[in-house]
């Protein structure tokens, strides 16, 4: 086995799991061409994630049910509610700043005219 | 007032935001763990972990890495309280120079031609490496970084993995 072919196992395990990158994924192709060594990588490398992904069960709806049942009521409704909260008490304040910065502008153009 | 992943997520449910990742981390701790109810145990400590720390993911890695990443915290939690250590093997634990003088536990699967059972007779370790590559997706460096184990030594980890599976796949016909 070369040094390219070297490379190309890794690159054919990150095809396989999807996690190659475009470029190196334009390589292995390239390399896949010419060389049958790592064409029956390939295929092995196939075989192993097939009968290591053929174990894979569905969770069962109860344990689903059971354990998201135990997960408390939400911290994110007390985070939406105590910022929709803040969001109005800050209402009157933002209305005070908009009619300070208004008479600001007033203030302003008086004073361009003095 | 903590407003960081929660309030990015703005009233998307947690149930709905662990749907994509619950059966890949149910799996994993099948995969390592065969007591029914011990698992189950498991998946939901790791569930609360997962929504108690949802504040502390900062996107340094991925959201699916960084809850297998709790997930093994949790099962590494587990054997701890139950057997001190004493049956615990985790995939730091691997010692390479001792894989060659072990006993292969593929022989019998050979001889029986039990292709799928060859797997369960396969080290603990080997089996969750193969987990995460494989059906987690994950790739070596963010296999590292949830279990400090350099890439160097998974990638032949990996390496001698294949080599020892190969004249069984090649057997089965698979």
């Amino acid at each position: 086995m070369n040094e390219e072919c070297q490379l190309m196992e890794d690159y054919i395990i990150q095809y396989v799991n999807k996690t190659i990158e475009g470029q190196n994924e334009i390589k292995l192709i390239n390399h896949l061409k010419y060389c049958p060594q790592c064409r029956e990588e390939l295929a092995f490398t196939i075989k192993l994630a097939d009968l290591v992904s053929n174990q894979i069960k569905d969770v069962p709806q109860e344990v689903l049910d059971s354990v998201f049942a135990k997960v408390p009521e939400s911290k994110i409704k007390e985070d939406i509610i105590v910022i929709s909260q803040i969001k109005s008490a800050l209402e009157p304040l933002e209305i005070v700043t908009q009619l300070l910065s208004t008479a600001k502008k007033s203030v302003n153009l008086v004073f361009q005219f003095i | 007032m903590k407003v960081t992943f929660r309030g990015d997520v703005d009233g998307i449910e947690f149930e709905n935001l662990m749907e994509p990742y619950n059966r890949i981390l149910y799996n994993y701790i099948l995969s390592r763990v065969s007591n029914a109810e011990d698992v189950q145990d498991i998946f939901q400590e790791t569930i609360l972990a997962i929504w108690q720390g949802l504040d502390n993911y900062k996107g340094d890695s991925s959201f699916k890495t960084w809850t297998i990443g709790i997930a093994r915290r949790k099962i590494a939690d587990f054997y701890r309280r139950h057997y001190k250590d004493k049956d615990f093997h985790s995939l730091e634990e691997i010692d390479m120079e001792k894989t060659p003088n072990e006993p292969n536990p593929l022989n019998h699967a050979i001889n029986s031609m039990d292709i799928e059972n060859s797997l369960n007779t396969l080290a603990s370790e080997d089996r969750e490496l193969l987990f995460l590559i494989f059906n987690a997706g994950l790739t070596y460096k963010e296999i590292e970084s949830i279990s400090g184990i350099p890439e160097g030594t998974i990638k032949s980890r990996v390496y001698y993995l294949k080599k020892k599976l190969r004249p069984l796949l090649a057997e089965g016909g698979i």
